[in-house]
C-alpha cells in the first residue's frame, strides 16, 4: 500500500515529465527521421554527420567544452582545498561570495565580459594607460573560453568543495603518522576521496558547455559556431527537419559525456546529479 | 501487472483532466480588443501604442525578430497568430507569392494618401498590384565609418570591407541576404542571382573575408560598436548612421560607388489574422502624419511619408545618410525573392561562411 501512496506523490511530476520533456523529445525524433514531405528517412542524421560544416562545429565545440571544463578544475580544485584549510569561520558566506555571478542575469555577465575584453575595453585601456601594447581578444574562440570557464565556474567549485570538506581530518593525520609526506597524503588520500566530487565537477561543466550556444552567439560576435549555434541556426531559420537531426546528435553526445565514470557515487557528497 | 496498469491509466486520466482544464482556462481571458503585431525590433516608438490604445481602445500586442528569415520561421510554424507583420521587401514577395497576405481594404486606410508616390513605384517591385502592403520605412545599406582612423578615399568602394585593410576593425551584417549583396557586389555580379557558381564565388569571398571581420551583427549591436571605437567600419543601414552621429560626432556614413541595397520595410496582413479591421485601423493610425513623425523621429530612417517630409526642417532633409541623392537611386537594387531552391543553398552557403 505505500508504495502505491508513493506513486500519487509524484503524480505532479509525471504530468510535468509527459509534457515538457518525453512529449519533446519524442517531437525531436519525430522531425530527425521525417523529410519535408513526412516520409521516414535518415537523412537527416547522415547529413548532420557527414556535413563539413557541422564536424568542424562539433569539433570546435569539444575543444571548447574540455578546455573550459579544464580551466574550471584547475581553479576551482586548489581553491577548495584553500577554502577548507582556512581559519575563517563562516565559510558558507565565503563559498556565496565565490559562487556570486550565479545569482547576476546571465545577458549581464556576458555583456559585462564583454566590455572587459573589447579593443576599447577595461583590459585594452588599462594595458595601454600603462603605454603596454593592447591585445584584441574580443569575439574570439578565447573570448568564449573565459565566458564558458566564468559562467560554469561555480559548478564546478560546488561539489570539488563538498567533498574537500567532508574529509575527516583523522584520515590525514593519520596518514601523517605512518609517515607519509604532504604531497604523498596528497595523492593516496585527499585526492582519492575527493575524486566523485572532481567528477561530478567535470560532468556538470562539461555537459552543459557542451550544448551551450548563447555564449559563442554573445561573445564571438556570430564568427565562431558550435554546435548549439548550428542547432539554432536551423530552427530559426525554419529547417526543422535537419535541425533535429543535429539535435539528436548532440543529445547522444551529451548523454556520452555524463557517462564518464562517477566512480564511488557512495561516497558521501559524490556525484550529485547522477 | 493489473495494478501497473491502473496506475498507468490513472495518470493517463490526471494528464487529460489538466490539459483540458489548461485549454479552458486559455478560453476565458479576451476583454479588451487585441491585435497581434510581429516586427523588427525597435521598429515603432512605443508610445505609439498607447496613443492607440487611448484613441480606439484596442490593445497592441507586439513581438520582435531580427532578421527576415527569423520571422518567416516563426510566422509558418504557425505558433502565434499576427494579425500584422511588418517585414522587408523580397520575404514580402516570398508571402504573398505563397499566397500567406491578405488583401488590405485601402478604403479604410485614409491616411494611404500621405504616402509617397516615388515609394508606392518603388513598392511595385515585390508587391506589383499594391493590394498587399502598407510601407513603413526605406533605407539603404552603405558604410558607416570612424573618420579618425578611417580614409574616406577608402571606403569610396566595397573594396575596403574585402582588402584587409582594416582587419579586425569591421563589422559586417548577420543577415546573409545583406552580407550576400556586399560580396556579390563587389564581385560585379547581379544581387539577385540564382546563379549557383556566382553565389558560390561570393561565399567563398565572404569566406576569404571572415578574418579580417571582427563580428557579425545587426542594426544597434553594429552601431555601439562604431560608437564607441571598437570598430571602424561597419556595413550597416543608413537609420542607424544617423542615430549613431547624434553619439559620436567623428562618424561618417557613405554608400560606396559600385551601389547599394535599397530595402523597403512595409505592413502586410496575414491571411489567418483573426482582427483585420483592427489591423488596418492601426495602419490608418500609423499613416497619419502626426504618428509617422513620431516613428520617424524615434528611428530615422527614410520615411514614405509625403506629408511627415513636407514638414521637415531644411537641415534634416539635406542629410544624405537618411535622404541618400538622386545618384544612388541609379545604383540602387531591392532584394527579390529567390525561390525555395536558392533560399536553401544561400542557408548552406552562409552557415559554411560562418562555421
Amino acid at each position: 500500500m505505500t508504495n502505491k501512496k508513493n506513486i500519487w506523490l509524484s503524480g505532479p511530476y509525471i504530468i510535468w515529465i509527459a509534457g515538457f520533456i518525453i512529449l519533446p523529445i519524442l517531437t525531436i525524433v519525430y522531425y530527425a527521421f521525417t523529410d519535408a514531405t513526412k516520409k521516414f528517412t535518415f537523412s537527416n542524421i547522415v547529413n548532420a554527420v557527414t556535413d563539413t560544416a557541422n564536424l568542424k562545429a562539433l569539433g570546435l565545440t569539444v575543444l571548447l567544452a574540455t578546455l573550459a571544463t579544464l580551466i574550471c578544475l584547475l581553479l576551482a580544485y586548489p581553491l577548495a582545498l584553500c577554502l577548507t584549510k582556512s581559519r575563517i569561520k563562516n565559510k558558507t558566506l565565503l563559498i556565496y561570495l565565490f559562487i556570486l555571478p550565479i545569482f547576476m542575469n546571465f545577458m549581464l555577465q556576458m555583456v559585462a565580459i564583454n566590455v572587459i575584453l573589447e579593443d576599447n575595453g577595461i583590459i585594452n585601456s588599462l594595458l595601454q594607460a600603462l603605454g603596454l601594447p593592447k591585445f584584441h581578444i574580443a569575439n574570439t574562440f578565447t573570448a568564449i573560453l573565459i565566458g564558458m570557464s566564468y559562467d560554469y565556474f561555480p559548478f564546478m567549485l560546488l561539489p570539488i568543495y563538498n567533498t574537500v570538506s567532508r574529509i575527516d581530518k583523522d584520515y590525514i593525520n593519520a596518514s601523517k603518522d605512518l609517515g607519509a609526506n604532504s604531497l604523498k597524503t596528497f595523492l593516496k588520500v585527499t585526492f582519492p576521496l575527493t575524486l566523485p566530487g572532481v567528477v561530478s565537477g567535470i560532468t556538470m561543466v562539461f555537459v552543459p558547455a557542451i550544448s551551450d550556444f548563447a555564449i559563442a552567439e554573445m561573445l564571438g560576435g556570430g564568427k565562431i559556431m558550435l554546435i548549439g549555434n548550428v542547432v539554432e541556426m536551423s530552427f530559426t531559420k525554419g529547417h526543422y527537419y535537419q535541425g533535429s537531426g543535429l539535435a539528436l546528435l548532440l543529445m547522444v553526445f551529451v548523454l556520452l559525456s555524463s557517462l564518464i565514470p562517477t566512480g564511488d557515487s557512495d561516497t558521501e557528497g559524490g556525484a550529485i546529479i547522477l | 501487472m493489473k495494478n501497473t496498469l491502473r496506475t498507468v491509466l490513472t495518470f493517463v486520466l490526471i494528464l487529460i483532466i489538466s490539459l483540458a482544464s489548461l485549454s479552458l482556462a486559455g478560453c476565458s481571458s479576451s476583454k479588451k480588443e487585441t491585435i497581434y503585431l510581429f516586427n523588427y525590433g525597435d521598429y515603432i516608438d512605443p508610445q505609439v501604442y498607447d496613443l492607440f490604445e487611448e484613441q480606439y481602445g484596442i490593445k497592441v500586442v507586439y513581438d520582435e525578430y531580427a532578421a527576415p528569415e527569423d520571422m518567416y520561421a516563426k510566422f509558418t510554424s504557425g505558433a502565434s497568430e499576427y494579425d500584422l507583420i511588418c517585414t522587408s521587401d523580397y520575404m514580402l514577395e516570398k508571402l504573398i507569392k505563397e499566397d500567406l497576405l491578405s488583401e488590405i481594404d485601402f478604403n479604410n486606410i485614409e491616411n494611404f494618401s500621405n504616402i509617397s508616390q516615388n515609394q508606392l513605384d518603388a513598392s511595385k517591385s515585390f508587391d506589383p498590384d499594391l493590394k498587399y502592403t502598407v510601407p513603413h520605412f526605406w533605407g539603404t545599406l552603405g558604410i558607416l565609418y570612424n573618420t579618425e582612423k578611417v580614409k574616406a578615399a577608402d571606403v569610396k568602394s566595397w573594396d575596403c570591407v574585402f582588402d584587409g585593410k582594416y582587419k579586425d576593425r569591421i563589422i559586417m551584417p548577420n543577415s546573409e541576404r545583406d552580407s550576400f549583396f556586399v560580396a556579390l557586389t563587389q564581385l560585379g555580379y547581379d544581387a539577385n542571382t540564382t546563379n549557383k557558381d556566382q553565389l558560390e564565388a561570393a561565399a567563398q569571398l565572404l569566406k576569404k573575408q571572415k578574418k579580417d571581420v571582427q563580428a557579425y551583427l545587426l542594426d544597434e549591436a553594429a552601431r555601439v560598436k562604431i560608437e564607441s571605437g571598437n570598430a571602424d567600419i561597419a556595413v550597416i543601414y543608413n537609420g542607424e548612421a544617423y542615430l549613431a552621429f547624434e553619439n559620436n560626432d567623428k562618424l561618417d556614413f557613405v554608400i560606396p560607388e559600385e551601389g547599394t541595397c535599397m530595402w523597403l520595410d512595409a505592413f502586410a496582413i496575414p491571411k489567418e489574422a483573426k482582427n483585420k479591421e483592427a489591423a488596418e485601423k492601426f495602419l490608418n493610425f500609423l499613416c497619419s502624419e502626426e504618428i509617422a513623425a513620431i516613428n520617424f523621429e524615434y528611428i530615422y530612417y527614410s520615411t514614405p511619408n509625403q506629408a511627415v517630409l513636407d514638414s521637415l526642417d531644411e537641415e534634416v532633409r539635406s542629410e544624405t545618410a537618411i535622404f541618400p541623392e538622386e545618384s544612388v537611386f541609379e545604383k540602387a537594387t531591392v532584394l527579390k525573392y529567390l525561390g525555395t531552391e536558392a533560399e536553401q543553398l544561400y542557408s548552406k552557403l552562409w552557415k559554411n561562411v560562418k562555421s
